[in-house]
Formats: structure tokens, C-alpha cells, sequence
């Protein structure tokens, strides 16, 4: 029952030794949070990145402009120029037009300097929707318009003005494939129907082999990887398979992966990645994520059962089909599924931009505007084909820039 | 506190708290009740915290459950409670996360005995030390890095090893057709790699305490080494080893991160592991929840508040496995056939069996704290039962920061040794105890692989991007392909946003603390005592989610870094009061006699005298807290905006901030080397900073160690 006594030993002078170590602790914390830490990556970066944008957005009007400051002479064309504001502004969503969109963001940000930070976190349509109408985003980008029941809930966000959505960068979605030995392939929707319903689980099935003579198919199974999260690009391509191939896909489009069987990975990234990394691998994302990764891609079948391959071109003529419906302010496409021209990629989306049309943040409103514009006009639009997108016809540019300007 | 005779030794009066006791003793009355009344203040609003935390979260889930059209139980169509009408199933979800972690506890566990074993009774004393502190630390390292590892190492290799294993096992219906990376038996490979540190460090602590004497005694008896084990430390140890096991359970079932990153989800009853499929209800929280709608929401709160109750359920568990083993252990001890005399004196004598001291043994474990004040082992030969009994709690708080809750053990006293005078070995008996020894060191080698994989590839692929420019820049106008950049915005993130909740949690923690040990009583006391527990076992996604529905979709307040500390705060409080509790324990109640005596109040008595004392080994709590929530992705994720500039400011309403974890998971899938690279410097400089935390705090508490002074 006997204590010894070394609690007082420690006793004797543990004020001073600890209040030392938490002196020392607090002084490294503050330290490091002092130390001069840079957002100003140009030093080692702007040689490469500023040329590029000058060279992508201002092809047509000249190389002579430096690759300094002014590159706002060198975005080219009339809707390209950037106007610069400064604050900070968040956008969220789809992951579809996140190559795009960062690359925007970047080329107002090196315009505008520091004064200016803009956000864009590619974390899918869903996210981004439901963000905004949380006000946690000032913008989402979705590859599907706002539904009416969403539509209220933004509209109650804005104040009760209208939210819009205007469909501001076309896309086309990739099968992406990993067959090792296959270097091309045609899926019609029905084929693709049944594989990414789990109804065909090897890659020299009769059905694949039917669609592509002369290929040597192997016997490996088929992993199809879709989406995990609510995804525009799942909406898009369950909507192509539906309404293309109702007998052999028949749920109905949806952003949560309607189809069953498969296996999932989270954002296109994550698809990706994920057909890139498994032999035998099948998924679909926005073309550029296949790009990026080095994945072939397959030429798929129309309504007619003719296999378009997947080049922007293609995509281009499908998209230009697309019924525009401007209602309460909206800039929507309705795609024609029923087109069936041989040069028409009838698997494509369209990113739209979701904002207020009025009672914005008057302190965000001139950089919301202004970047906004700048997405739809010609310097930023003729970026896109490099980047995987389609751009918007200049009529198309025109108008939408025209409903990012009136943005109040 | 009750019932110790003040020994003779003087309490050295405090510069500036001794002085005179005429000064001391003013205003006492008011002091008093102005403190006692703070310390029950904080107390209430903790309990008051927890029940606005559950009546929320019920609340939200009830909407849910009750717009919900579908079976919730036995629905395994798609997540769509956003849909009307709304259709969502929690069953298959819970089903998963059942399965994962069950696949994780039959791995993780032998194994991590195995390697408790090796490191307490084999491995040469020097190289046991140094491997008590790897394990330990190992414990600390986040789940995003285990989750990368996961997805970028081990998924494309599992698709091989699947394959193997269905091609033995396959006529096993679950085994069937393996060509899979990603299954519920790779999630369940993560988990178990994540809980093995875990179980080893609390198992290995636990073999540690195994009394010197009983361990002699077995030798004495002519035992071979796995004899002795198998007398002696099993015994000892069962009952602490199988509360660790059923701890690293429940660190599974709340493990989100991870899981997300290698499942291919999808909402059915799993019963092919080698399959692609299955879900856990932490993994669809962090998934779903950013697209969720007012139903949605609540439809995942329900799910996560089946998580929280079924967590709690198994970390109750725990505590009764560790009471009622050790309480039938004593009775066994009581009939065995020897008894090991209680405390008493013990024997002195050499043997063979070469154990650290086991001033060591507490001293490196995985709660430093206890070493800090708590090492009346550090003689040779325990003394005294006081000894003994003070050793009781110390361990306690060890479990409390490694496995995020719980008790580790009661240490019995007394345990039996069964069976007879033991003969000189025979060839059979040494073969035996050869073949468990290679057994122990296979496991230990086993268990090496796969955390020496992650720690190589971790620092092989993170160190030559991890230069002074990343460390000073942000990623602002980097893109993937760009080189350069860096996580400046990231580290200001995570430390502002660690600091706040540390800000935060620690005064409330600290008084919550002081009201156990030094007021509490009845009703309250105990109500306080079992929602700690409650908080302990809260999984982090929970948290998170709590924060969100209530502080930024409730109170309209913005995904902002204060959001993000908030919740970490939720998460560091329990560690923070439970670590600080067992330390305000240690401290002898002759001091605080002694101060009475001198007629000092009893406020001043702590604050002066009591907390002092016990400051060190708050210090090293709290930088262990601290350390532990850096760490965090998943509540992050849910409640802070990702942002790639620097944000310096954590209440900027109109921005977020980055963290580490969450440059991480932004970035973890891209394709482009530029990229990776800077993915795998941000890990490696999240697990140094995380480590050198931990090193700190056991520096702390090895400095603050009495016979080092």
C-alpha cells in the first residue's frame, strides 16, 4: 500500500520543461504556417503552360504575341478575350468537362493573377447539383439539365429567380477497353446492353465475335467497369443504351448506374484507371479520360446497327443534330437518337453550367460572369477538340455567351 | 483518491502556487464553486453535445426511413432516395460491411498475435524495442495511405492472387471464379493490412505485463519456451488479446476510406468474396453522400447510425470480454494447481528467457502516456501491490489512442499455472516448441511484406518530388501533366484545421477529465463515463456527417476548413478526455492531501498541484489526438471544399481548404506521372509529419519518465 514518491520528483519543475515543449511545439506549428508559401507556380511552370494556351487559343489570329502577360490578345477570336475580375469563386461536378474546365480556369488565372481563384473540383454531376442548391458551390457543372424536381430546389436557392441550365461543352463518351491483343473492336448497343448487364461474360462470346470478323478475341473475362457515384456520363451512356437498344438495356437513364452486374469505380478518373489497370477491362468515360490513359476505344453501334468509330468529328455531327430547347432561359440539347448517319457518334453528353440567372453574390458576380463567358467563347472553345471535347458551333458560342452575360 | 496513507514524502509547493497559505486560502468558497461549477459545466455539455448528435441523427434518419418505399432490409436495387418514390436498402450494405471486416479479423488476427508473440518472446531484446516502436507507429499511419497502396499496388496484383486462390479453394462456393482485382476479399486483404499494427501493438503490450514471476516460474519448472507461452502469457494474455481482436473488428467495420477507394460497389447480399460487388455503409456514405438530397441525406444517416450502433455493440463487447476474462482467470488461479504468490516478493533468478524489463515494456507501447507517469514497473521487481494496482489503469489509455476506444485490459493478478512439475524437455517437446518459434517468426515475416511494401513504395516513389518547391507551393494552375507545384495549401490546411479542433477539444476534454477524477459521482459521472465510450467508438464518417446535415445543410454555414474542424474536434474529444483521465488518476492522492493540508482550496489544488503533475502526459495525449486526426479523409471530405491555392484563412466563407489526405484522394487516379508523383510525395510528407508528431509525443513522455530525472 506504499506509493513511492516519484510523482513529486516529476513535480518539482515540470512547469517549466513543459511549457517549454509546448512553447517549442506551438513556435514550430507557427512557424511553418508563417513560412512564405507560394500560389505563384508560373516561375516554374509558365514557359510550358502559358505557350500552350497562346498557341491553343490563338492559333488562328497570330503568333506574335509574347508569351507574357498579354495573352489576352492572344485568346484569339471576339467571345475569347478574358475579362478579368478578381475574387474567389467555387464550382463543383461533373467530371466529364473537368479536363476542360481546369484548363479554362488556369488560363483566366494566369490572365488575371492572383487576385483571382477559381475553384472547380471534378467530383461528379450529382455532387455538383446537389452542391449548388447547398450553396456551397456558386456554379455546378452536370452533364444532365436540372429535372423539376431539382429545378425547384435551385430555384429556391437562387431567391426564387430562376436557376439555368446552358449546355456550354459537348463531349463524346469513350468505350474504353484493356484486351490485350485487340486493337479494334465494334460493340453495337445491344452487345454493350447485354455486357454491361452481366449477360455476356467472356470476350470471344458469339455475340462480340458476330460484330467483329477477323479479330482474334480472347478467352478472358469481361470486367465492366461503370460508375460508383452519380454521374452525368452514366445518365448520358444509360440513355444512348436505352433508348438505342431498349430489348437488351431497359432501365431507363439514370445517374446512378442503372444497369446491374459490373463492377464500379468512383468518377471517370476512377474508371479510367480502373479499365486501365484490370485485363479485360471494359468502361466508359468522357473521351478524354481515354486519351489520357492511352485506352483504345471501340466504334459503336447506331440506331441502324452501323459501328461509328469515336473521333470528335463524329461526335460533332450527332451533337449537331441535337434538338435546342431554350426555355426559361436554358440552353438544352435534346440528342436525336433516331440519327443514323454513318459519321454520326451517337454516344455523347453535354456539360452544362448551373447558375443563377439573377440574385448571385454581388461580390462573386463579375467573376462568375466573366469566366463564364469566357468558357463559351471562341478562345476557350477552340481548345476543346485538343482537349477531347466538341466545341460548340460559333452560333451555339454565341448565344450561350450571350446568357452568361446577362447573369445578374 | 480514498483510503492511501500520505506518505512521509514533502510535495514541493509550486513557485508561484505555494507562497503562502493565507493567500492561497482567500476567496476560496467562490473558487471553488466557480470551478467545481465549470468542470460540471462541461461535463453537461458534452452530454448535452452527444444528445443533440443522436436526436438529430434519428430524427434526419426517421424522415427517411419512413419516405423510403423499399424493403430497407432485404432492397438491393440502386442507391436512389433522392428518386420519388424513394427506394434505398441498408441491409445488403450492412451485409458487406459484416463480411469485409470478418475477412479482415480471421487474417489480421492470428497473424498479429503471431507477431505480438515473436516481438515479446523471441526477438532478441534490442531488435524487440526497435520493432515495438515500428509496430506502434505503424498503427498511427493513416487509411488514405493504406487506401493508395490498396489501389494502385495491390488491386492489380490481387487479380492473380484471386485467381490462385479460386483455382485451391473454388469448389468452396464463396471462392468461386476469381479474376477479380477488386472484391470484398481485397477490401478485407486492406483491412486486415490496416488492423494487424493495431491488434499487435495492444496484443503485444498486453504479453509485455505478463508477471516476471509466473514466466520464471514456468522455466523453473523445466518448461520449454512455447511452454512457458503457452503456461504463462497465453493464460495472461487471453482475454486482453481477445479484446484487442474484437477492437480491430470494430476499426474495421468504421473504416471508410479505404474501403471506397478499392470496392467495386454495387448493393447486393455478397457471397462470392472472390467477386466483384458489395458495399459497406461507410464506403456508400462517402460515395453517396455528395449527392444527396434532403431523403438522401437522411437515408445515409440511417445507415450510418446503424454503423455507430453496431460498432458500439462490438466495442462493448470488448470491455465485457476483458472483465468477465479476467475475472474468470482469477477464479481459475485460485484452484490452479500452483500459486504464483500475489505481488509479494518475487523470485530472483536467472533463466534462460531474456524479456525486456519491463520498464520497456511499458515504456515504448503504443500509449506512451502510461509511460510517461505510469511506470511503477521501472524496478526490477514490483514491490508493492500499490505497484500493481497503479499499473492497472496506466495500459488502459494505450488501447485508448491505438484503437481508437476502449479498455485494453484489467490486468488480473493472479494467474494459475496448470499441469504438473514439468520434466527436462524431451526431443518431441523442444521439436514442438522450435516448430511454434518458426511459426512466430513466419508470421512476424508475413505480416512484414505487405507493411514494408507500403512504407517502400510510399518513400521510393514519394522522395524525389518532395523538394523545397513542394513544400512551398500550392497546386494552383498546376495541371496533372504540369511538373512542379506543390502542397503548401494542403499543409496549412491540415494544420490550421488539426490545431482548431486541438483548440477546441482540449479545454473541454481537459475540464470534462478533471470532473471525472477529482468530482465526479452518481448519476452524471456515469452518464459522462459511458458517452465517452459512446463518442469513442463513433466511426469518423459519422462525424462527418453530423457536421454536415447539422452545421453546414441545418445551420447554413459554409464547407469551410472551421467546418472541417469541427469535426475533427468530434473525434479528438473522447481521446483527449480519456487520455487525460488516466493521467489525473496516476497522480497520488498524498499530493493533493498534502495540499489540503496546507489548507490550499481545492480548485487551486488542481489547477496548481494536480494538473501539473499530470501536464506530460496530457501533452503526449493530445499530440497523439492531434496526430491521429490529421490523418483523417473521410469527414474531410464530407465537410470541407477541396480548393487547389493556398487558403489561409479556415473561416473564409466563400472558400474551402485542401488537407494532405484530401490532396490525396483528389488526386490519387490520375494518369499522369507529373501527377502520381506529387500524389506519392503528399503520403510520404503526411506519414512524416504524422510520425514525427508521434516520436514527440514519446520523447514527451520518455523525458517526463520519473527515474529519468
Amino acid at each position: 500500500m506504499i506509493r513511492r514518491d516519484f510523482p513529486v520528483k516529476i513535480h518539482a519543475g515540470v512547469n517549466g520543461r513543459s511549457a517549454a515543449v509546448g512553447a517549442g511545439v506551438l513556435a514550430l506549428a507557427l512557424a511553418s504556417l508563417t513560412a512564405c508559401g507560394s500560389d505563384n507556380n508560373s516561375s516554374s511552370s509558365s514557359g510550358g503552360s502559358s505557350s500552350t494556351t497562346t498557341s491553343a487559343g490563338g492559333s488562328s489570329s497570330s503568333s506574335t504575341s509574347g508569351s507574357s502577360s498579354s495573352s489576352s490578345s492572344a485568346a484569339g477570336g471576339t467571345g475569347g478575350d478574358i475579362n478579368c475580375a478578381s475574387g474567389s469563386l467555387a464550382g463543383q461536378g461533373s467530371s466529364a468537362q473537368a479536363t476542360a474546365i481546369n484548363q479554362f480556369v488556369k488560363d483566366y488565372q494566369t490572365k488575371c493573377g492572383s487576385g483571382t481563384n477559381i475553384s472547380y473540383n471534378g467530383n461528379g454531376s450529382g455532387p455538383g447539383v446537389t452542391a449548388f442548391v447547398q450553396k456551397q458551390a456558386d456554379w455546378a457543372g452536370s452533364d444532365y439539365p436540372l429535372n423539376a424536381d431539382q429545378q425547384k430546389q435551385a430555384d429556391q436557392r437562387c431567391g426564387g429567380k430562376p436557376a439555368i441550365s446552358v449546355g456550354t461543352i459537348p463531349g463524346a463518351i469513350a468505350v474504353m477497353y484493356n484486351v490485350p491483343g485487340v486493337d479494334k473492336l465494334n460493340l453495337s448497343a445491344s452487345t454493350l446492353g447485354k455486357i454491361f448487364n452481366g449477360k455476356i461474360a467472356k470476350w470471344n462470346d458469339q455475340a462480340i465475335a458476330a460484330e467483329n470478323p477477323g479479330v482474334q478475341l480472347p478467352d478472358l473475362a469481361i470486367q465492366a467497369y461503370h460508375r460508383s457515384d452519380a454521374s452525368g456520363t452514366s445518365f448520358n451512356f444509360s440513355n444512348y443504351l436505352n433508348k438505342t437498344a431498349p430489348s437488351d438495356f431497359s432501365a431507363a437513364a439514370n445517374k446512378q448506374w442503372p444497369g446491374s452486374g459490373g463492377q464500379s469505380a468512383q468518377g471517370s478518373k476512377g474508371v479510367a484507371q480502373a479499365v486501365a489497370s484490370s485485363s479485360g477491362a471494359i468502361g466508359y468515360a468522357e473521351v478524354s479520360y481515354a486519351t489520357s490513359n492511352n485506352l483504345k476505344t471501340a466504334a459503336i453501334g447506331n440506331k441502324d446497327g452501323k459501328f461509328v468509330p469515336l473521333t470528335i468529328a463524329n461526335a460533332s455531327n450527332f451533337i449537331s443534330k441535337a434538338q435546342i430547347d431554350t426555355a426559361a432561359g436554358n440552353y438544352k440539347f435534346n440528342f436525336d437518337y433516331t440519327y443514323a448517319a454513318d459519321d454520326a457518334y451517337p454516344a455523347v453528353l453535354v456539360t452544362y453550367e448551373i447558375v443563377c440567372s439573377t440574385g448571385n453574390d454581388s461580390a462573386k458576380l463579375p467573376v462568375l460572369k466573366n469566366f463564364l463567358q469566357y468558357t463559351a467563347g471562341s478562345g476557350a472553345q477552340s481548345q476543346l477538340e485538343k482537349l477531347g471535347y466538341v466545341a460548340l458551333s460559333s452560333d451555339q458560342q454565341s448565344k450561350v455567351g450571350a446568357i452568361f452575360a446577362g447573369l445578374s | 483518491m480514498s483510503g492511501i496513507t500520505p506518505t512521509a514524502t514533502r510535495p514541493t509547493p509550486r513557485p508561484g502556487g505555494g507562497g503562502s497559505a493565507i493567500a492561497l486560502n482567500s476567496g476560496t468558497r467562490r473558487g471553488d464553486a466557480v470551478f467545481s461549477g465549470a468542470v460540471r459545466g462541461a461535463a453537461i455539455l458534452l452530454l448535452i453535445l452527444m444528445g443533440a448528435i443522436a436526436a438529430f441523427l434519428v430524427y434526419r434518419a426517421q424522415d427517411a426511413l419512413s419516405a423510403n418505399t423499399a424493403n430497407v432490409l432485404t432492397y438491393t436495387g440502386t442507391w436512389a432516395p433522392d428518386d420519388s418514390p424513394p427506394k434505398f436498402g441498408i441491409g445488403a450494405l450492412a451485409w458487406g460491411t459484416l463480411v469485409t471486416s470478418l475477412i479482415a479479423i480471421i487474417l489480421a488476427a492470428p497473424v498479429a498475435v503471431g507477431v505480438a508473440l515473436f516481438i515479446t518472446q523471441y526477438a532478441p531484446r534490442k531488435l524487440a524495442q526497435v520493432l515495438g516502436y515500428i509496430v506502434d507507429l505503424l498503427a498511427a499511419v493513416p487509411s488514405i495511405i493504406y487506401g493508395l497502396w490498396g489501389i494502385l499496388f495491390l488491386v492489380p496484383h490481387m487479380q492473380g492472387a484471386s485467381q490462385v486462390i479460386s483455382d485451391v479453394l473454388g469448389w468452396l462456393p464463396p471462392f468461386e471464379s476469381g479474376v477479380f482485382g477488386r472484391s470484398v476479399f481485397t477490401a478485407g486483404v486492406i483491412l486486415a493490412i490496416m488492423i494487424l499494427p493495431i491488434i499487435a501493438a495492444i496484443s503485444r503490450e498486453i504479453f509485455l505485463q505478463t508477471p516476471r514471476d509466473q514466466v520464471e516460474a514456468a522455466y523453473a519448472l523445466g518448461a520449454t519456451r512455447w511452454e512457458m507461452i503457452r503456461l504463462a502469457v497465453l493464460p495472461y494474455g487471453r482475454s486482453g488479446v481477445g479484446s484487442a481482436i474484437v477492437l480491430g473488428f470494430g476499426r474495421a467495420l468504421g473504416e471508410t476510406i479505404a474501403v471506397a477507394m478499392v470496392l467495386s460497389t454495387s448493393s447486393i447480399f455478397v457471397t462470392k468474396l472472390l467477386q466483384p460487388g458489395g458495399n459497406t455503409i461507410a464506403a456508400n456514405i462517402a460515395l453517396q453522400f455528395g449527392s444527396a438530397f434532403t431523403t438522401g441525406q437522411g437515408a445515409l444517416i440511417a445507415s450510418g447510425l446503424v454503423l455507430f450502433v453496431v460498432t458500439f455493440l462490438v466495442n462493448w463487447l470488448a470491455r465485457r470480454i476483458t472483465k468477465h476474462g479476467g475475472e474468470a482467470k482469477e477464479r481459475r488461479g485460485l484452484g490452479g494447481l500452483f500459486r504464483i504468490g500475489r505481488g509479494g516478493e518475487s523470485m530472483h533468478m536467472e533463466s534462460s528467457y531474456d524479456a525486456p524489463a519491463p520498464s520497456e515494456a511499458t515504456g515504448s507501447a503504443g500509449g506512451p502516456v502510461a509511460a510517461g507517469l505510469g511506470s511503477p514497473l521501472s524496478g526490477t521487481v514490483p514491490a508493492s501491490r500499490g505497484a500493481f494496482e497503479a499499473k492497472d489503469s496506466a495500459p488502459e489509455v494505450v488501447a485508448d489512442e491505438a484503437a481508437g476506444r476502449g479498455r485494453s485490459h484489467r490486468a488480473p493478478r493472479v494467474a494459475g499455472l496448470e499441469g504438473g512439475v514439468l520434466a527436462a524437455p524431451s526431443g518431441s517437446r523442444r521439436l514442438r516448441s522450435g516448430l511454434a518459434g518458426g511459426l512466430s517468426v513466419a508470421t512476424f515475416a508475413l505480416a512484414v511484406i505487405p507493411l514494408a511494401s507500403i512504407l517502400w513504395l510510399v518513400v521510393s516513389r514519394g522522395s524525389h518530388a518532395l523538394n523545397l518547391d513542394f513544400l512551398t507551393h500550392s497546386l494552383r494552375n498546376i495541371s496533372e501533366s504540369d511538373p512542379g507545384g506543390g502542397v503548401y495549401h494542403a499543409i496549412i490546411g491540415t494544420v490550421e484545421q488539426a490545431l482548431l479542433a486541438a483548440l477546441m477539444a482540449v479545454p473541454i476534454g481537459l475540464l470534462v477529465a478533471v470532473y471525472l477524477v477529482e468530482y465526479g459521482r452518481g448519476m452524471l459521472a456515469r452518464a459522462v463515463t459511458f458517452f465517452v465510450d459512446v463518442m469513442m467508438g463513433l466511426p469518423s464518417i459519422v462525424a462527418g456527417l453530423f457536421i454536415l446535415s447539422l452545421w453546414i445543410i441545418g445551420l447554413h454555414q459554409m464547407a469551410n476548413g472551421f467546418a472541417g474542424a469541427l469535426a475533427l474536434m468530434i473525434l479528438m474529444l473522447p481521446i483527449v478526455i480519456r487520455s487525460s483521465e488516466e493521467m489525473l488518476k496516476l497522480v497520488p492522492d498524498s499530493l493533493r492531501e498534502a495540499s489540503y493540508a496546507l489548507g490550499v482550496p481545492k480548485w487551486r489544488t488542481i489547477t496548481k498541484i494536480v494538473i501539473p503533475t499530470a501536464l506530460p502526459g496530457i501533452v503526449t495525449g493530445v499530440m497523439l489526438g492531434v496526430a491521429r486526426v490529421m490523418g483523417e479523409t473521410a469527414p474531410i471530405l464530407l465537410v470541407v471544399q477541396y480548393v487547389s491555392f493556398i487558403n489561409g484563412n479556415p473561416f473564409d466563407g466563400s472558400q474551402g481548404q485542401a488537407t494532405l489526405p484530401t490532396v490525396i484522394y483528389s488526386t490519387f487516379t490520375s494518369p499522369e506521372h507529373a501527377s502520381n508523383d506529387r500524389t506519392w510525395s503528399a503520403a510520404l510528407l503526411l506519414i512524416l509529419i504524422i510520425m514525427l508528431l508521434n516520436i514527440v509525443a514519446r520523447l514527451i513522455a520518455w523525458w517526463r519518465r520519473p527515474n529519468n530525472t
